[in-house]
C-alpha cells in the first residue's frame, strides 16, 4: 500500500445522512446479514446440488432430491437479490462518499453484476424446468448458473474491499475506464475464499436441516425404512459438506486474518474490546457448530451457525468503521419523522398484508373432485405439455377440472400435500406433471423422470 | 447539506469510458426495465381479471392459458424487470452519483419502502403462481387465489405509486427544498403522472397478454383471449391520454416551453410519441377483426414494438424536459448543483475534484513527493498544468460536464460534428455561450482557462478523427 499517497484530496464531500444514524446502521446490519445468509445458501446450495447431479446415482428418490433443492435456487435469488437493496441503499446513506467512489473505480465490473446475475438467474430455471431438457443441459444450466453467482461473489468482494482502502484510489491515475479491481490487497482472495467455504458450510445445512426435520417426523409417524434411509443419507451428506469446508475454514480464516493491516489485526486481539469479544465468540460458535455436526445434530449446528454469521459481520463493521474514520465524517440531518412513518407504517401493513396471503396459501386444499373412473385423456393429462388443442372437446370446466384432478390422484396420490416435502420414491412410472409448477407448500413430488 | 467552503475538493471520480455516453447508456437500461417493469404493474391486474373470467365462463382452456401467462409474467417481470431495476440504480450511481446521492438523501426512507413493496411483490407472485394449478384442480377456491393475485396487484401498484413520486420531483420539485419530504413527494407532477403511468401498465399488460393468447390453438378460445387484450390496450389508453394531457398542462411554464422547443435531443421523441400512441390504440382496435393464427406473430411483435416506442419516447421526453437541470431548479443534468457551479467558475473545476487533479497528474504518490513543500496548501491552477496533462485533464473535463447528454464519436448528441471547423475559439464561445445561447445547457463550470483547455483538446480530437 503507497503510504506516501494522501487521499484525503479523494473523498468526496459526505451527502447529509438522513437520520437516525443508529437505526439506520442497525438496518444495515441486520439486512446485510439476511443478505449474506441468502447469498451463502444459494451459493453453497447451487454447488452442492451441481456436485450431486455429477453422482452417478439415479435413484428416484435423489434424482427428486435434485428436482426440490434445484427449484428452491431461483427463488432463492429472487430473495438474495431483493435482500441486498436495504443494506447496499443504507451503506449509500451513511458511507456514500466510499462506496460511490470504489463503484466507479470499477464500474464495468459492478455493472456486469446486473447482466451475470440474470443469467443465473435464467440458467436455475432453465435447470428447474427441465420440460425437454437433457441431464447434461440441466448440469451445464446449473453450472454456468452457479459458476456466474461465484464471479460475482469476486466482484462485490473487490468492491467492498476497495471501498474501505481509500489509498488504493491512487489506481484511478493510471485507468479510469472502471476496469479496476482490488487484487493487489492481499486480503480480497483470502476474504473471498473465506465467503465461498461458508457458502459450502451453509449450503450444507440447508441440506442437512430439512433432512433431519423430516427423519424425526418419518420416526415419530413409523414411516417406510425406505424413506428413513433416504433421508438419512441427505442429512448425512450435508453435514459432510458443512464439517469439511468449515474445518477449512481453519487454515483460510487464519491467512485472511493475517492478510489484515497489523492495526486492524491488534483490534481483533484487544485492541478493541468489542471486536476482540466477536472474534472470540465467533471462533467458540463455530467450534460448537463443528462439535454438533460431529454428533450428527444439524439442527444444532445450524443454530450455532446462525450465530456466527453475525458476529463475523458485526466484526467486519466494526472494523470498517475503524478503518474509514480518518476520512468519515458524517453530517447526520435533522430526523423526518414522516418519511420514517411511512417506512415504519409501509412495513408493517406489508408483513400483515403477507401474512394473510400466506394463510390463504397454506389453507387445507379442498376435497379431490369426484373421480372420473375413466381412463383419462393422455391430451388433458398435463398442464402445459404442447398437446393439439383442436383435439380438446369443449367441455364443462367441472368435468375438466375433475379428470385432471383424478389422473393427478391416480398416479401420485399423496406428492401433494400441506406439510409438502418428498415423500419417498415414486419409481420411474407416469410423470408428476403439475409438481414442476412448484405446486404445494414445499412443493414435493419425486418426479422420476431422470431416472 | 454540509457547508461546500468546508470539503474542497468535493467531487466523486468520473467513470470514463468510450463507445456510449453515460446518458445514453442508463437510457438504453431504464427504457426495457420502465417498459417491463410497468408491464409488471398492469400485468398483476390483467392476470386476476383473466382468470376470473376463465372461472365465469367455465372454461379450462381460459384458464390453461392465464396459468402459462403467470409463468411467462413471472420469468419476465421477476427476473428481467427485477434485475434490470437494479441495474438501473448500479448505472446511474457510476454514471451520475452526485444525482443519486441527493436522490438517497432526500428519499431514502421512501426507497426503503419501495423495497418493502418489491419483497411483497415477489411473496405474492411466487404464492399466486405455486397455487395456480391446485386452483385449476380445483383444491382451491378461485376466490382464494384470486385474492392471492390481488395482493400481487396491491404491492406493484404500491411500487409504482413511491417510485413514481420520486421520478417525477426531478422534473416538478415544487417547493423543494424549502418544504419537507411530503412536499417532495407528492408534488405538481405526481398524481397526473402517476394516472398516466397506470394507464400505460394496463395497455402494456393487454399487449404482452397478446404473447400467449396468441399461442392458443383452439380458434374460439384464441379469439376470445385476442378480443379481450384488445379491451385491455383500448379502454385504458383512454386513461392513459388523459393522464398524459393532464400532465402535460400541469408542467410549469418553462417545462412546457422546453418540450416545445426545436433540438434534436426533444423534438424527434415529441413526434414518434404523438405519432406513436395514437397508432397504439388503432392497433387495439385492429385487434377485434379476426385474423389468421399465421398472421398474428408478427402483428403482435410490431405491436409490442409500437408499446415500447410510446412508453420510450415519453421517458426521454420526460428526462429531456428537465434540461438543464437533473432537479429541477437545483441540480444540473452533469449532477452539479447551482451553488457548486458558481463556485467553480470562480475557482476552477481543477479546485473542486482531487480526481480531476489524481488524472492531471497532480496527486499520484510520486508527483506529491516531488512537489512537497512548493505546492503545499496552494489551490491547484489548471494554468500551471503541462500539455499532456491539459490533455488529460480536458478528457476527465468532457466526462464530467458532457458526457451525461454528449457522445464522443457516439450516438446521442454527437459532441463531433457539433463542434467540427469551430476551431478552439469557435468551441470556447460555444462552451462560454452555455446557459446563456443554450439555456438548455448548464453553464460551464470552470474557468477561461479550463474552458480554454476544454476547447482545444476537442478541437483536437474533432480534427484528428
Amino acid at each position: 500500500m503507497p503510504t506516501s499517497f494522501d487521499p484525503a484530496p479523494l473523498i468526496p464531500m459526505a451527502e447529509g445522512i438522513p437520520g437516525p444514524w443508529g437505526f439506520l446502521a442497525v438496518l444495515l446490519f441486520i439486512t446485510f446479514v439476511l443478505h449474506l445468509l441468502l447469498v451463502n445458501a444459494v451459493l453453497g446450495a447451487g454447488f452442492i446440488t451441481l456436485c450431486a447431479w455429477l453422482n452417478p446415482d439415479r435413484s428416484p428418490a435423489r434424482v427428486a432430491d435434485l428436482d426440490l433443492q434445484g427449484s428452491l435456487l431461483p427463488k432463492g435469488v429472487a430473495f438474495l437479490v431483493n435482500f441486498a437493496i436495504p443494506p447496499f441503499l443504507i451503506l449509500q446513506g451513511l458511507y456514500g462518499a466510499f462506496i460511490y467512489s470504489s463503484s466507479i473505480l470499477m464500474g464495468m465490473w459492478w455493472l456486469a453484476v446486473m447482466g451475470l446475475v440474470m443469467l443465473a438467474y435464467y440458467g436455475l430455471y432453465l435447470n428447474m424446468t427441465a420440460r425437454g431438457l437433457t441431464r447434461g443441459a440441466r448440469i451445464l444450466a446449473l453450472g454456468v448458473s452457479v459458476a456466474l453467482l461465484v464471479v460475482c461473489s469476486f466482484i462485490f468482494v473487490n468492491n467492498l474491499t476497495l471501498m474501505q482502502a481509500p489509498g488504493r484510489w491512487e489506481a484511478y491515475a493510471r485507468s479510469a475506464g472502471g476496469v479496476l479491481l482490488n487484487l493487489a490487497d492481499p486480503q480480497v482472495v483470502p476474504r473471498w475464499l473465506h465467503v465461498l467455504l461458508a457458502s459450502l458450510a451453509v449450503g450444507g445445512l440447508c441440506v442437512a436441516v430439512p433432512a433431519e426435520l423430516r427423519l424425526r417426523a418419518l420416526q415419530r409417524e413409523n414411516g417406510p425404512a425406505e424413506s428413513l434411509a433416504c433421508q438419512e443419507g441427505r442429512k448425512r451428506s450435508g453435514l459432510r459438506w458443512f464439517s469439511h469446508s468449515t474445518l477449512a475454514q481453519f487454515p483460510v480464516g487464519a491467512w485472511f486474518l493475517f492478510s489484515l493491516p497489523r492495526e486492524q489485526q491488534a483490534l481483533l486481539f484487544g485492541g478493541d474490546t468489542a471486536a476482540t469479544a466477536l472474534f472470540f465468540t465467533s471462533l467458540a460458535l463455530a467450534g460448537a457448530a463443528l462439535m454438533a455436526a460431529f454428533r450428527r445434530n444439524a439442527v444444532r449446528a445450524a443454530c450455532a451457525a446462525l450465530l456466527v454469521v453475525p458476529c463475523m459481520a458485526g466484526m467486519r463493521f466494526l472494523l470498517r468503521a475503524f478503518t474509514i474514520s480518518p476520512w468519515y465524517k458524517p453530517v447526520v440531518l435533522p430526523v423526518d419523522l414522516s418519511a420514517l412513518l411511512l417506512f415504519g407504517g409501509s412495513a408493517l401493513v406489508s408483513a400483515y398484508i403477507l401474512y394473510r396471503l400466506a394463510l390463504l396459501y397454506l389453507k387445507p386444499p379442498l376435497p379431490v373432485p369426484a373421480a372420473r373412473p375413466a381412463k383419462p385423456e393422455p391430451a388433458l393429462s398435463a398442464y402445459g405439455e404442447e398437446i393439439p388443442e383442436d383435439a380438446l372437446p369443449e367441455m364443462p370446466f367441472d368435468e375438466l377440472n375433475s379428470r385432471e384432478a383424478a389422473e393427478r390422484e391416480d398416479s401420485s396420490e399423496g406428492a401433494e400435500g400441506p406439510d409438502g416435502g418428498a415423500k419417498g420414491p415414486a419409481g420411474p412410472g407416469p410423470q408428476e406433471p403439475n409438481s414442476q409448477d412448484g405446486d404445494a407448500p414445499g412443493n414435493g413430488g419425486p418426479r422420476g423422470r431422470n431416472a | 447539506m454540509p457547508a461546500l467552503a468546508a470539503h474542497i475538493p468535493w467531487d466523486y471520480p468520473v467513470w470514463q469510458f468510450s463507445g456510449i455516453n453515460g446518458g445514453l447508456l442508463i437510457a438504453a437500461i431504464a427504457v426495457i426495465h420502465v417498459f417491463v417493469a410497468q408491464f409488471a404493474v398492469g400485468g398483476g391486474f390483467f392476470l386476476v381479471m383473466a382468470e376470473a373470467k376463465g372461472h365465469r365462463e367455465g372454461s379450462a382452456r381460459i384458464l390453461r392459458w392465464a396459468h402459462r401467462h403467470t409463468k411467462f409474467f413471472l420469468l419476465l417481470t421477476m427476473v428481467f424487470g427485477g434485475m434490470t431495476g437494479v441495474g438501473i440504480w448500479l448505472v446511474i450511481s457510476l454514471v451520475s452519483p452526485a444525482g443519486t446521492a441527493l436522490l438517497v438523501r432526500e428519499f431514502l426512507y421512501a426507497w426503503a419502502t419501495e423495497w418493502v413493496f418489491f419483497l411483497g411483490e415477489i411473496i405474492a407472485l411466487l404464492l399466486y403462481a405455486a397455487s395456480f394449478s391446485r386452483c385449476r384442480r380445483g383444491r382451491m377456491a378461485p376466490r382464494d387465489h384470486m385474492i392471492l393475485g390481488m395482493g400481487y396487484c396491491l404491492f406493484a401498484f404500491l411500487s409504482l405509486f413511491i417510485i413514481n413520486g420520486i421520478i417525477s420531483f426531478m422534473l416538478t420539485p415544487g417547493a423543494y427544498p424549502k418544504e419537507g419530504f411530503f412536499a417532495a413527494f407528492f408534488n405538481p407532477g405526481f398524481w397526473p403522472a402517476l394516472v398516466f403511468r397506470f394507464g400505460l401498465c394496463l395497455v402494456l399488460a393487454g399487449l404482452f397478454g397478446l404473447l400467449t393468447a396468441t399461442a392458443v390453438k383452439h380458434e374460439p378460445t384464441r379469439l376470445s383471449l385476442v378480443r379481450f387484450c384488445a379491451k385491455w390496450i383500448c379502454l385504458p389508453f383512454l386513461l392513459m391520454a388523459a393522464g398524459g394531457i393532464w400532465y402535460a398542462a400541469a408542467m410549469p411554464g418553462e417545462v412546457q416551453v422546453s418540450m416545445l422547443r426545436r433540438t434534436d435531443d426533444i423534438r424527434p421523441f415529441v413526434r414518434s410519441f404523438l405519432d406513436s400512441a395514437p397508432l397504439l390504440f388503432l392497433a387495439g382496435m385492429l385487434l377485434f377483426i379476426r385474423l389468421p393464427q399465421k398472421a398474428y406473430r408478427p402483428v403482435v411483435f410490431a405491436f409490442l414494438a409500437l408499446g415500447l416506442v410510446v412508453a420510450g419516447s415519453f421517458e426521454w421526453i420526460r428526462e429531456t424536459a428537465r434540461r438543464p437541470w437533473l432537479v429541477h431548479g437545483h441540480m444540473y443534468s452533469s449532477g452539479i448543483t447551482a451553488e457548486q457551479n458558481n463556485w467553480m467558475r470562480e475557482h476552477g473545476a481543477l479546485a473542486a475534484s482531487g480526481w480531476g487533479q489524481l488524472r492531471a497528474g497532480l496527486l499520484t504518490a510520486e508527483t506529491a513527493a516531488a512537489a512537497a513543500g512548493a505546492a503545499a496548501g496552494k489551490t491547484p491552477d489548471a494554468a500551471s498544468l503541462g500539455k499532456e496533462q491539459r490533455a488529460a485533464f480536458a478528457r476527465f473535463l468532457f466526462a464530467r460536464q458532457c458526457s451525461s447528454c454528449h457522445g464522443l464519436g457516439s450516438p446521442m448528441l454527437d459532441i463531433k460534428p457539433r463542434v467540427a471547423g469551430r476551431g478552439e475559439k469557435g468551441i470556447e464561445a460555444l462552451l462560454a455561450a452555455q446557459g446563456v445561447i443554450s439555456p438548455y445547457m448548464p453553464p460551464f463550470a470552470g474557468t477561461a482557462e479550463e474552458r480554454r483547455i476544454l476547447a482545444e483538446w476537442l478541437a483536437a480530437v474533432t480534427a484528428t478523427k
